[in-house]
């Protein structure tokens, strides 16, 4: 009794201080995981669910739109994440060299579309791809003499108009955790490959990539996490259309859930990609974070 | 500093605790003396709705002291959503605006009012009663019966010597449609496209233009009382080949299936589109609105006159105009006691009852209570009054499906209507795809 008081004594302050987000999370997330588990084996009704089994998960794999929705979620995160970091990394290294006002104001610059309501950022993009002369991109290529494009408006377009979204707007949280990597590469670093004259390529490919490495695999991690669950683009541009070409998993999770009211098979969709982006996180970590230098 | 602790502590898990118990929408004991309150969500179902609401509660609580109306106004992007949450989570509002639904019906928690009102449901227009039903029940009350036609620029169409006044008594053909916008479809004064037709073409309103067609072409249900399903034969294909001539014929614009209802609205504002789908009467004061604020400097751009128009029938078919009624519906929570329901009931019929009347009227239909359609007055043109008048009367009854036929319609709109009407206008199927396409998902959505 007395080692119980005696560890309370000495260790109770902690569990009081974990308490609280241990019971957020209990309350926010794990309860609601597992009564989505329950429910992807119902048929959810408000009064009465009923148990059915497997039979929502086998609906779900015999939905053609389901695997529609799969790949144009995979053709999205393959054709943003790669490209982003890309972009992210490149704007991170050009600003690094500045004075620290001017690094600040490119922070704030690129975060704001992050903190910007994405509604406003989607009547801008509309004005960008209307489909009429009027529209941003029309009139550009209307100097070139080329016709109208219906960005959003044909099946081959529509999913590249949404990733070409992200390449604009998606860089703000990057670009600080790559900035604060780059600040933590010791100089001295550098210092010795300048008596060794190598080249500013040879710097980075030997210096500054390797000791990014967490940090790009951290923003790699988090951006096909996010990407896997691309939803507010979509919803509030195309409505996954035309003929289904932007319907991404999530999007799909939402219109089966609150369109029509099919919660048990929005669930099983749910926990599927669940499952997949552990798998895809567990492959990263694996294949990647061998040669990742702390 | 372990009191703090404690209490910080104890504030976190009562939040916690709180956040995680429902608050009940309604007070269900009104018998304990407390005031019993009703929860009403709703929209601006016009500009000045809120102000005519709010006068209607004040009315209702001056009669009724032991209730208290909480309303709220919804937008009409996020608001569907938000109802469609508490109404799945079993804590939906007493009082909801909208239509009865399939999916409504389905939950349980939509209250069929028919034996609750008794023989009031005689005070309204039996149209506007027949679409607040659904099988044997009666699921609300209506506010306003709607009407979705066509409309045009009355400037471009006079200047075009376009007899809009004939059209709107006597109709028009798809033949003299076309004829008519063919003329007129060319390059304006500015140089700009003038189109004959604009009309939305992405997103979830993409299949309108099919629908409105496809009811003047001799369908008008998509699937019949007794389930069999129509959109699989000639007719259908006739309608999807009609809309490719359109645009083929540029009287659409090319565009059509990226065109959504503002672009729609910005091309007839901006006297690009001499006609324009789907239009509603109201129309006739948001463009009077809009023309006084462009005089007081508050708007810019260009005036517009609107005119009310009837869709195109096919030569042989009967004239049809898209419509229905919307209102206000009475649900119940999970533990709801009778004489809440009651109360909330007492609400919904104030809410549409004679003093409502104004919605109507200012939505430019003649209201769909018998008292106050008596003292009508008008507030649109009287050109836009007289055809609306007209084609009200060729709004069809309601199919009168079952709610399995009416989900598997939900179901047929959302998988095969709007993927395939959005390739079809963007040049990506032919009508004859089309149709196998509805042919093939039909049998396995309907099952014949």
């Amino acid at each position: 009794m007395d080692k119980w008081k005696q560890f309370f004594r000495d260790y109770g302050w902690c569990y009081l201080f974990i308490a609280v987000p241990v019971i957020l999370f209990l309350v926010f997330t794990l309860y609601p995981v597992l009564a989505a588990l329950v429910m992807s084996f119902q048929k959810y009704h408000v009064l009465n669910p009923k148990w059915i089994g497997f039979d929502n998960y086998r609906m779900m794999f015999q939905d053609e739109v389901f695997w529609k929705a799969m790949w144009n979620t995979f053709v999205f995160t393959v054709g943003t994440v790669p490209l982003n970091l890309f972009i992210t990394l490149g704007l991170a290294i050009l600003i690094f060299p500045r004075s620290t006002r001017t690094q600040t104001f490119f922070k704030a610059a690129f975060y704001l579309p992050t903190v910007m309501s994405g509604v406003t950022l989607a009547l801008v993009w509309f004005w960008i791809y209307d489909p009429t002369e009027s529209g941003l991109l029309n009139m550009f290529l209307g100097l070139f003499g080329i016709e109208n494009v219906m960005w959003l408006g044909k099946s081959n377009s529509s999913l590249f108009s949404i990733m070409f979204m992200t390449y604009f707007i998606n860089h703000g949280a990057g670009i600080i955790l790559y900035l604060a990597a780059l600040g933590g590469i010791p100089k001295s670093l550098y210092e010795a490959a300048d008596i060794d004259h190598a080249s500013e390529w040879s710097k980075f490919k030997n210096i500054t990539w390797p000791l990014l490495k967490p940090t790009t695999l951290y923003l790699l991690v988090t951006s096909i996490i996010l990407s896997f669950q691309v939803f507010m683009s979509i919803y509030l541009m195309t409505q996954g259309g035309p003929n289904f070409a932007t319907t991404t998993i999530a999007y799909l999770i939402y219109e089966h859930a609150f369109v029509y009211y099919k919660f048990g098979l929005a669930a099983a969709e749910s926990f599927v990609l669940g499952f997949i982006i552990i798998l895809a996180s567990i492959a990263q970590f694996k294949f990647m974070s061998s040669d990742v230098e702390y | 500093m372990k009191k703090a602790l404690l209490t910080l502590l104890s504030a976190a898990m009562v939040m916690v605790a709180g956040c995680s118990s429902q608050e009940p929408t309604a007070t269900t004991n009104p018998a304990s003396g407390e005031k019993d309150v009703v929860t009403v969500w709703t929209y601006p179902v016009h500009n000045d709705y809120e102000p005519e609401l709010k006068k209607l509660l004040e009315s209702f609580q001056s009669k009724n002291p032991n209730i208290e109306v909480k309303y709220e106004v919804l937008s009409w992007a996020e608001g569907p959503k938000k109802f469609d949450i508490a109404l799945n989570a079993g804590n939906p509002p007493d009082i909801y605006f909208d239509k009865p639904l399939g999916k409504y019906v389905d939950t349980g928690l939509l209250v069929d009012i028919k034996d609750m009102i008794g023989d009031k449901a005689n005070n309204y227009e039996p149209v506007a009663i027949d679409y607040m039903k659904y099988e044997d029940g009666l699921y609300g009350l209506p506010l306003y019966m709607f009407l979705h036609v066509w409309g045009g620029n009355k400037a471009l169409m006079e200047k075009e010597g376009i007899d809009y006044v004939k059209i709107q008594k006597e109709g028009w053909t798809w033949k003299e449609f076309k004829e008519i916008a063919q003329k007129v479809t060319k390059k304006n004064e500015k140089g700009e496209d003038q189109y004959g037709l604009v009309f939305q073409g992405s997103g979830n309103t993409s299949d309108e233009l099919l629908n409105h067609l496809a009811l003047n072409n001799g369908l008008p249900y998509r699937v019949t009382k007794d389930g069999q399903f129509t959109w699989n034969d000639d007719k259908i294909l006739d309608t999807m080949k009609y809309i490719r001539e359109l645009s083929d014929a540029g009287i659409l614009p090319k565009e059509t299936a990226a065109i959504d209802p503002k672009k729609r609205m910005e091309l007839f504002y901006n006297n690009q589109a001499v006609f324009m789908g789907r239009a509603i009467p109201y129309f006739d004061q948001m463009m009077k609105t809009r023309n006084a604020d462009i005089d007081a400097g508050k708007v810019q751009g260009q005036k517009v006159e609107f005119v009310l128009l009837p869709i195109p029938h096919n030569e042989g078919e009967k004239q049809v105009a898209v419509g229905g009624a919307e209102g206000y519906m009475l649900f119940k929570q999970k533990e709801t006691t009778d004489a809440h329901l009651q109360n909330s009931l007492k609400v919904l019929e104030h809410l549409t009852g004679d003093e409502a009347a104004q919605a109507s009227i200012t939505l430019g239909l003649p209201p769909v209570q018998k008292k106050a359609r008596e003292t009508y007055q008008p507030i649109i043109s009287k050109e836009n009054d007289e055809a609306a008048k007209v084609l009200a009367g060729y709004v069809l009854p309601p199919a009168g499906i079952s709610v399995e036929t009416g989900a598997a319609d939900d179901q047929f709109k959302a998988e095969v209507i709007l993927p395939t009407v959005q390739t079809l206008l963007n040049g990506e199927t032919t009508p004859e795809q089309a149709l196998e396409t509805f042919q093939s998902k039909g049998k396995m959505i309907f099952g014949k």
